[in-house]
C-alpha cells in the first residue's frame, strides 16, 4: 500500500529514506532484454506481498496476486503450488476465478479445494506440497491468489521477484513490518528501487511499489533465473531458525551461526579414531593423510539426503555418519572435517551454492542463498577442495557444481568468502582412438578406447561403468553420438584418474555414402561436435557453459588395398576466443592407413552475451568442418 | 488391541521351515563373495531371496460390525516380509534405501522393523544393524505413511536383510504379490495361510516355472507359491505397463462359511463384481453417483434446451464438461466425497469428471452407460478373474442415432469422441442398467497421422530454406500440440533433435482449439548442407519422431505398444541451384514388414533441377508381440538407415 502524504505528518518519528514508486520501471541491468517486442505470456494485475515480522523467529506473510493468462505456453501459470512445512506453513488459501475481463468473480476456491502431494528430493524430509489446477477454457483467463504463510523460524525473508521472464506487471508492491529492534537489510538487483521506510509505535515499515513493469526475454542458456531476474532481496539483521539465533549483518556473522550449529557435532567413535591411525600411518604429508581419508570416505560411505526439522541445515553428527555409514553433504562435510582433525588437519566446512550455472553469491550482500556442503583444506598455496558426496569426483577436484565461484568458509571466528578453484579445459577431457578395419563390400569392425577425466568422467562412469546393456547403448548412440553398430562389446573401467571404456563394434555398412566409384567415411565414429547451441536474436545474457574441455580423437581406418582417399595428407586449424579446432589427416599408402586426428578445445566457462553469436558462427564452422567426409576413391 | 490366539497361529510356525528360504540372519559366506548374478550378469544387485507369510488373528474383542461379514471373525491380516538383497555395484545404493508405504485410513500399520548389513571385511563377517532411531515415518496425504530408512555400511558387495510386519486391521485381505523386480531374484516366495471356511480364487500372472504346494491342516490351509531364477524387468521403450509383464499372483476371496455353516457367498464372478458396484457396498461410490443431479447453471440449462439433436447435445455437454472441469491428475474409477463436490471445486479425478459427464448426459435423456476401464499403466484386465481391483478409471459410451462414441472429458485437450491413448486399444466392462458386457475401447481405422509438406530451395552457398507444414491428426495432434504447448524453444528442439543444422523459424499454428480437424504447424527451416570439397550432402528425414532408433537393445521382454496405428508422410521438393548437379540420390525403396505390418516407401526424383520426393511410412498395427521384436528391430534398422540416407550433389 502507498501511504499517502498527508498521513505522513501523523506518523510518529518518520524517517523517510525515499519516497520513490517507480512508475514505467526502468530496468537497467546488464543482461536483460526488454523490448516491446518480447512475447508475454501473462500479465500481474496487481500484486500485493506484506511480510509482517512479529518477533526474530516469527513472521506472517500475506501473499495476494491477480493474474491474467494470456495463452497457454506457460503451463506453470495454472497451477497453485507451494510448500509447507513446519518452518513455513501455509493457510488461509484462497484461488478466485475471474471472468475473462477480470471483473466478476466466477469461483472462489478454498483449502478444501487444495491438493496435496508429497514431494521431496532426497530419502525424507518434512512438509508437502499443496497444489491446486486452476480452471480455466478459455484464454485469457484472470485468476487472483491469496495465501498466509506462517514462518517458524526465520533465516531468510522472500525475495521480491515483481516481474518474471515473458510477463508484463500492471502493479506490485512488497511491504515488510519488522520491529525496531530486528531492523532489516536489503539490496535491489537489476533495478533501482529504494523503498520507503517509516517508524511508527516501535515498528518500521518498508514498501517497494512499481507499476507497468516491462516483460523480461527468456534466454536459453544464460544463469539461473533466481540469481540474474531483477529483485529485491531483503535479509534479517538477527534471525532464529530452530533454537539457534544469528546474526546476518555480515559473513563474519552469519558463519558463526552455522559455526553453532555444526561444532558439537564433530565427535569421532574411539573405535573409528583407531582405524584412522593405521589408515593415516606413514603418510608422508598431510594431504597424503586427507587423501587417504577422502578415499576411505568415497568406497565406504555414500549419499543420502535427510531433511527433517533443523537437520535442513545442521549436519548430523560425525559418530552417527560413521556407525551409518551414508550422509548428506553436510553430514558427510563434517565427518571428514572430523577425521581431518583427528589427524591432526586442518578443513574447513564451506557452504556454497551449487549448480554449474549459478552466479557467485554477492559478497556485499550477506544472505542466506547456499544449498550444498563442501570442504576445504587450507594450503599455502592452492587449497585443496573436497566434494565429499561423489563416488567419482578426483582427490581435490570439485566440477562444475561447485566450481568457479565464492563459498562461504565456516570457522569458529565466523564466515569467510572464498573463491572455488576453476577447472580449465585440460581438466576436463574426453580422448579417443578408433581403429576401423573396413571392408570391400562396406562392413567392418571397430576398436574403440575411450577415456574420460575431470567432469566428463563421473558421466562417463554413470553411463558405462556397471549398466545394463540397453543404458550403454543409449550413451554411445545418443549422447556420444557414436555411429550405431550391428553389435556391441563394451568394458568400463576406472584407472589412474580417468575412466577407460574399450568397445568392440560390427558394422554392416561403414560408409556413409557410397556411390559406384566413391565411398564417402566419416572422420570418427563418434560425434566430436555435439554441442547443442541455441541460436537466439539480440542476446543479452551471458551463456553458461558447464565446464570447458578438450576432446581429442584419432580415427584410423584400415582400407582395402585397393583404395585411396582424394587427398593424402590435410590439416585444419580454426582457433577463436571460445574454441580452439586442429585436424590433421593422412595416408600412409603402403599399409593402406588412413589417419585423421581432430582436437576440440572449449576454452572458458562463460560466454559473454555481446560474444555469443560470433561464438555461435565459429562454431557452427567447426561443426561443418566436422562433419565432412572423407572420399575414397574405390 | 488383545488377540486371542488360535489355532490358526500354531499353523503359522511351519510356513517358516520352507527350507530354502534361509534363516533370517543367517548370511552365507558364499553370499558375501558372490560378484554377479549368474542368470544376470549386468545386474548391478539381486534379491537373494523375498518372503512373504500371509495369515489372519481372529479378534473377538473387535465390534462385530456386521453379523456374517467375514470382518468380523478374521479380522486382522498379519503379513510378515523379509527381503535379502546382495548389491554388486555401488550404483546398487538405491536398493538399500527401504520405503514401505502402509495406509493408516484404512487402518493399516507397519511394525516389527529389524535389519542388517553383513559385509567382508578381511576374510570376517561383519554385521552392522539398522538403528531404530535411523528408521523414519513420513507423513502422507489421507492418512498415508511411508515407513523409511537406509540401511548402514553400504558398500559394493555389501548383504543387507531386513524384515518388517504389516497388519491389516479389520480386513482380510488377500494381498497379492509380485514376484520379479527391476533387479533379479534367486527365490521368491508367498505363502498364505487360509481358515478353511475360506474359497479363494487364484490368478496366476506367471510365464515362468512356479511351485504350487498346498498343505491342508487343522482348520486351514496353507498356499505357498514360489519362483525362482527370475531376470529383472525394466523400462523399455514403447512399453504398456509393468503389471502387464511382472510375474505375480492376484486373489479373490469366491465364499466364506461362518461358524453357524451358513455359506456367505461373497463373489466367484463378473455378475457378483457388477452387482457389488450397483448395489452393493461400492454403489455409494459410483453408480449411485451417476444418477446425482448436477447443479449447472442457467446458462447451462437454456443452451442445453435449446439443442434439438442428441448428437449436437452430446457433443456441447462434452465440452462443456472438459472444458468445465480440470483433472487432479489422479486417476480412480470411484469416488470417495461424491461428484458434486468435484463438481463444485471445479476438480477432480478421471473417474469423478466422467461420472460428471455421464449424469449430465443421462439427464438430458442420452443413451449413455459407463465403462469402467483400465488404464494403459495399470495394466489389462483380466476377464478371467472377477475382481474390481483391476479398474482405475471411468469412461462414457453414449448412443446417438446408429453410431456409438467412447467420450473422455478428462483430459482439456481431448477432442471430441477421441479416445484417450492411456485407454485405447484396451478393454472395459459396459454396465449397462439390467446387464453388462465387455467391450474393446478403440475406434475401426483409428490412427495417428503426421503428414509432412515441405518446399525447399538451395543456393549456391550451400543452404537448404523453405517452408515446412505439418498437420496432425489424432493422437499425433495431441502428441504435437503438448509439444507446441511447451513453448516453441522446446518444441523446436524436439523437431530439430538429430537434425544436423536444422534451424526454424517463424513458427505459426493453426487448429489450435479447432480439435476436429488436424493441428497444423507451419514454419521457415534452413539447414547449411554439409559439404566436403565440391560436394554437398543431406538427407530427407524431416519427419518428427523418427530422430533416435529406440530399439537398439538385443532383447525385448515386453510387448512393443505404440497405442495406434500411425502414418507418417512426407511430400516435397526441392529446388536445385544451376551449379550442383546430382551425383546421386537414394533409390526408390520399398521397406515392408513380413507380415505386411509396416510399410515403408521413398520415392526421390529429379527432373529439371527439381528433387520431388515423398517418404510414406504406415504403422498397420499398433501391438507387436515381444517374439516379434528381432523382426521388428531389423526392420527399424533398415527404417532409419532410409531416412538417413543421403542425396549426394556435386558443384
Amino acid at each position: 500500500m502507498h501511504i499517502p502524504i498527508s498521513h505522513l505528518n501523523t506518523l510518529r518519528c518518520i524517517i523517510c529514506l525515499s519516497w520513490f514508486i517507480s512508475f514505467s520501471a526502468e530496468l537497467h541491468a546488464q543482461g536483460l532484454n526488454q523490448t516491446n517486442k518480447i512475447e508475454i505470456n501473462s500479465r500481474v494485475i496487481d500484486e500485493e506481498l506484506n511480510l509482517n515480522v512479529r518477533d526474530i523467529g516469527h513472521a506472517e506473510f500475506e501473499y495476494r496476486k491477480k493474474m491474467e493468462v494470456l495463452n497457454e505456453k506457460d503451463p506453470s501459470l495454472f497451477y497453485f503450488f507451494e510448500t509447507s512445512d513446519q518452518f513455513r506453513k501455509l493457510s488461509d488459501i484462497t484461488i478466485t476465478v475471474f471472468d475473462s475481463g477480470g471483473t466478476r468473480e466466477l469461483k472462489t476456491y478454498t483449502i478444501k479445494d487444495i491438493n496435496e502431494v508429497i514431494t521431496h528430493e532426497g530419502l525424507v524430509a518434512e512438509g508437502k506440497t499443496l497444489y491446486f489446477a486452476i480452471p480455466h477454457n478459455q484464454f485469457p483467463f484472470v485468476y487472483e491468489i491469496r495465501y498466509t504463510r506462517n514462518y517458524n523460524g526465520l533465516l531468510n525473508f522472500p525475495t521480491y521477484y515483481f516481474v518474471n521472464v515473458n510477463q508484463s506487471v500492471e502493479h506490485t508492491s512488497y511491504q515488510i513490518t519488522v520491529p525496531e529492534n530486528l531492523d532489516i537489510r536489503y539490496k535491489a538487483y537489476s533495478i533501482d528501487l529504494p523503498p520507503t521506510r517509516i517508524i511508527d509505535h516501535g515498528k518500521i515499515t518498508y514498501r517497494w511499489e512499481l507499476q507497468h513493469v516491462q516483460p523480461i526475454q527468456h534466454e536459453q542458456g544464460a544463469a539461473s533465473y533466481s540469481r540474474i531476474l531483477p529483485r529485491v532481496e531483503i535479509s534479517p539483521m538477527k534471525f532464529k531458525y530452530g533454537q539457534y539465533e544469528g546474526s546476518m549483518e555480515s559473513w563474519v556473522s552469519f558463519g558463526k551461526w552455522y559455526d553453532t550449529l555444526a561444532k558439537n557435532e564433530g565427535v569421532l567413535p574411539e573405535k573409528y579414531k583407531e582405524e584412522l591411525k593405521t589408515l593415516v600411518a606413514g603418510a608422508a604429508s598431510d594431504i597424503e593423510k586427507a587423501q587417504r581419508i577422502y578415499d576411505y570416505l568415497q568406497h565406504n560411505f555414500r549419499y543420502v539426503l535427510i531433511s527433517l526439522g533443523i537437520g535442513g541445515f545442521k549436519p548430523a553428527s560425525a559418530a552417527s555418519t560413521y556407525q551409518n555409514k551414508y550422509g548428506d553433504c553436510k553430514a558427510l562435510s563434517n565427518f571428514m572435517q572430523a577425521s581431518l582433525h583427528e589427524v591432526g588437519v586442518q578443513s574447513y566446512q564451506c557452504l556454497i551454492n551449487a549448480s554449474y550455472d549459478q552466479v557467485p553469491v554477492d559478497a556485499d550482500f550477506p544472505r542466506n542463498s547456499f544449498n550444498h556442503v563442501i570442504l576445504c583444506i587450507p594450503q599455502k598455496k592452492d587449497s585443496v577442495w573436497l566434494e565429499c558426496t561423489s563416488k567419482y569426483n578426483e582427490f581435490g577436484v570439485l566440477g562444475s557444481f561447485t566450481e568457479n565461484r565464492s563459498a562461504l568458509l565456516i570457522s569458529d571466528k565466523g564466515g569467510t568468502l572464498v573463491p572455488t578453484p576453476k577447472s580449465h579445459s585440460a581438466s576436463n577431457q574426453l580422448n579417443s582412438h578408433t581403429t576401423i578395419t573396413l571392408h570391400e563390400d562396406g562392413s567392418g569392425t571397430a576398436s574403440l578406447n575411450l577415456q574420460a577425466k575431470g567432469d566428463f568422467k563421473s558421466t562417463f562412469l554413470h553411463a558405462l561403468s556397471e549398466s545394463d546393456e540397453i543404458e550403454k547403448k543409449n550413451f554411445l548412440v545418443n549422447q556420444l553420438k557414436l555411429k550405431a553398430a550391428d553389435s556391441y562389446q563394451i568394458k568400463c573401467s576406472n584407472e589412474d584418474h580417468k575412466a577407460i571404456a574399450t568397445i568392440e563394434l560390427a558394422y554392416d555398412l561403414v560408409p556413409e555414402i557410397s556411390t559406384q566409384h566413391k565411398i564417402f567415411l566419416n572422420k570418427s565414429l563418434l560425434g566430436l561436435c555435439n554441442e547443442n547451441l541455441p541460436l537466439t536474436e539480440n542476446r543479452t545474457m551471458d551463456f553458461y557453459v558447464e565446464f570447458p574441455y578438450q576432446k581429442t580423437d584419432t580415427t584410423t581406418y584400415i582400407l582395402p588395398v585397393t583404395y585411396a582417399p582424394e587427398r593424402s595428407t590435410e590439416s585444419k586449424t580454426i582457433s577463436t576466443e571460445y574454441f580452439n579446432y586442429d585436424e590433421t589427416i593422412f595416408f600412409e599408402s603402403q599399409i593402406s592407413t588412413l589417419q585423421v586426428i581432430s582436437k576440440l578445445e572449449l576454452k572458458k566457462h562463460i560466454v559473454r552475451a555481446a560474444d555469443y553469436n560470433n561464438m555461435l558462427a565459429s562454431y557452427n564452422d567447426i561443426m561443418e568442418y566436422c562433419n565432412r567426409k572423407i572420399i575414397i576413391t574405390k | 488391541m488383545k488377540f486371542i490366539v488360535t489355532p490358526l497361529l500354531l499353523f503359522v510356525s511351519f510356513l517358516s521351515n520352507a527350507g530354502d528360504i534361509p534363516k533370517f540372519g543367517n548370511i552365507s559366506r558364499a553370499e558375501l563373495e558372490m560378484t554377479s548374478c549368474e542368470f544376470e550378469p549386468d545386474a548391478v544387485a539381486m534379491y537373494l531371496y523375498h518372503n512373504s507369510e500371509v495369515y489372519y488373528f481372529e479378534n473377538r474383542t473387535a465390534d462385530i460390525r456386521w453379523l456374517y461379514d467375514i470382518h468380523s471373525l478374521y479380522n486382522t491380516t498379519i503379513q510378515e516380509v523379509k527381503v535379502r538383497i546382495k548389491l554388486f555395484s555401488d550404483k546398487a545404493g538405491a536398493y538399500s534405501n527401504i520405503r514401505i508405504k502402509y495406509d493408516t485410513d484404512e487402518e493399516e500399520m507397519v511394525d516389527d522393523i529389524e535389519g542388517s548389513t553383513y559385509n567382508l571385511v578381511n576374510g570376517k563377517q561383519i554385521e552392522t544393524p539398522l538403528r531404530k532411531e535411523s528408521i523414519f515415518t513420513e507423513d502422507g496425504i489421507d492418512g498415508e505413511k511411508t515407513k523409511i530408512f537406509a540401511m548402514p555400511e553400504i558398500k559394493k558387495g555389501s548383504v543387507i536383510e531386513y524384515r518388517y510386519t504389516l497388519k491389516r486391521f479389520y480386513k482380510t485381505i488377500l494381498p497379492s504379490w509380485q514376484f520379479q523386480h527391476q533387479i533379479p531374484i534367486a527365490i521368491s516366495r508367498h505363502s498364505i495361510l487360509v481358515p478353511q471356511q475360506f474359497q479363494i480364487k487364484t490368478r496366476f500372472l506367471t510365464t515362468a516355472p512356479i511351485d504350487k504346494k498346498i498343505n491342508e491342516g487343522s482348520g486351514s490351509t496353507e498356499y505357498m507359491y514360489t519362483m525362482r531364477n527370475l531376470q529383472g524387468l525394466k523400462k523399455e521403450e514403447y512399453m504398456s505397463s509393468f503389471y502387464d509383464y511382472l510375474q505375480s499372483i492376484y486373489f479373490s476371496m469366491t465364499q466364506f462359511t461362518t461358524e453357524s455353516k451358513h455359506n456367505l457367498y461373497i463373489g466367484n464372478s463378473w455378475e457378483d463384481v457388477v452387482k457389488t458396484i450397483k448395489s452393493g457396498y461400492l454403489a455409494p461410490y459410483f453408480y449411485e453417483q451417476i444418477s446425482q443431479t448436477i447443479p449447472v447453471d442457467n446458462a447451462y440449462i437454456e443452451k442445453v434446451s435449446s439443442i434439438k439433436s442428441d448428437r449436437e447435445k452430446m457433443i456441447f455437454i462434452y465440452k462443456y464438461v472438459r472444458d468445465y472441469m480440470t483433472s487432479n491428475l489422479k486417476t480412480s474409477f470411484l469416488t470417495r466425497h461424491g461428484i458434486r463436490r468435484a463438481w463444485n471445486k471445479r476438480s477432480g479425478s478421471t473417474g469423478e469428471i466422467n461420472m460428471i459427464l455421464i449424469s449430465l448426459l443421462k439427464h438430458e435423456g442420452l443413451d449413455v452407460e459407463p465403462i469402467l476401464g483400465s488404464t494403459h499403466p495399470n495394466g489389462s484386465i483380466n476377464q478371467f478373474f472377477p475382481t474390481f481391483y483391476q479398474f482405475n478409471t471411468v469412461i462414457a459410451m453414449v448412443k446417438a442415432g446408429n453410431e456409438s462414441f467412447f467420450l473422455d472429458a478428462s483430459s482439456k485437450k481431448q477432442p471430441f469422441s477421441f479416445i484417450s491413448p492411456e485407454i485405447f486399444n484396451t478393454t472395459g466392462l459396459l454396465i449397462k442398467s439390467k446387464s453388462f458386457e465387455w467391450v474393446n475401447i478403440s475406434t475401426e481405422n483409428f490412427e495417428s497421422k503426421n503428414s509432412v509438406s515441405m518446399m525447399g530451395e538451395i543456393n549456391e552457398q550451400g543452404m537448404l530454406s523453405g517452408d515446412i507444414q505439418i498437420n496432425s491428426s489424432n493422437y499425433a495432434r495431441l502428441k504435437q500440440a503438448q509439444q507446441w504447448s511447451l513453448g516453441k524453444e522446446k518444441y523446436m528442439e524436439a523437431y530439430s533433435h538429430n537434425k544436423s543444422g536444422l534451424t526454424l523459424n517463424n513458427l505459426e499454428v493453426e487448429n489450435s482449439k479447432e480439435d476436429s480437424l488436424p493441428f497444423v504447424q507451419i514454419m521457415k527451416f534452413s539447414q547449411k548442407l554439409q559439404a566436403t570439397e565440391s560436394y554437398s550432402f543431406f538427407n530427407l528425414n524431416f519427419l518428427p519422431d523418427f530422430d533416435e532408433n529406440p530399439f537398439l537393445s538385443d532383447n525385448r521382454y515386453t510387448d512393443i505398444d505404440f497405442d495406434s496405428k500411425q502414418k507418417y508422410i512426407l511430400r516435397g521438393s526441392i529446388t536445385l541451384p544451376a551449379l550442383y548437379k546430382i551425383e546421386s540420390i537414394p533409390p526408390d525403396l520399398a521397406l515392408i514388414m513380413p507380415d505386411t505390418s509396416i510399410e515403408a516407401h521413398r520415392m526421390i526424383h529429379e527432373d529439371n533441377g527439381v528433387l520431388s520426393f515423398k517418404i510414406e511410412i504406415a504403422f498397420h498395427k499398433s501391438n507387436f508381440p515381444q517374439d516379434e521384436y528381432p523382426v521388428l528391430k531389423d526392420y527399424y534398422k533398415k527404417l532409419y538407415a532410409m531416412l538417413n540416407d543421403k542425396i549426394l550433389l556435386k558443384k
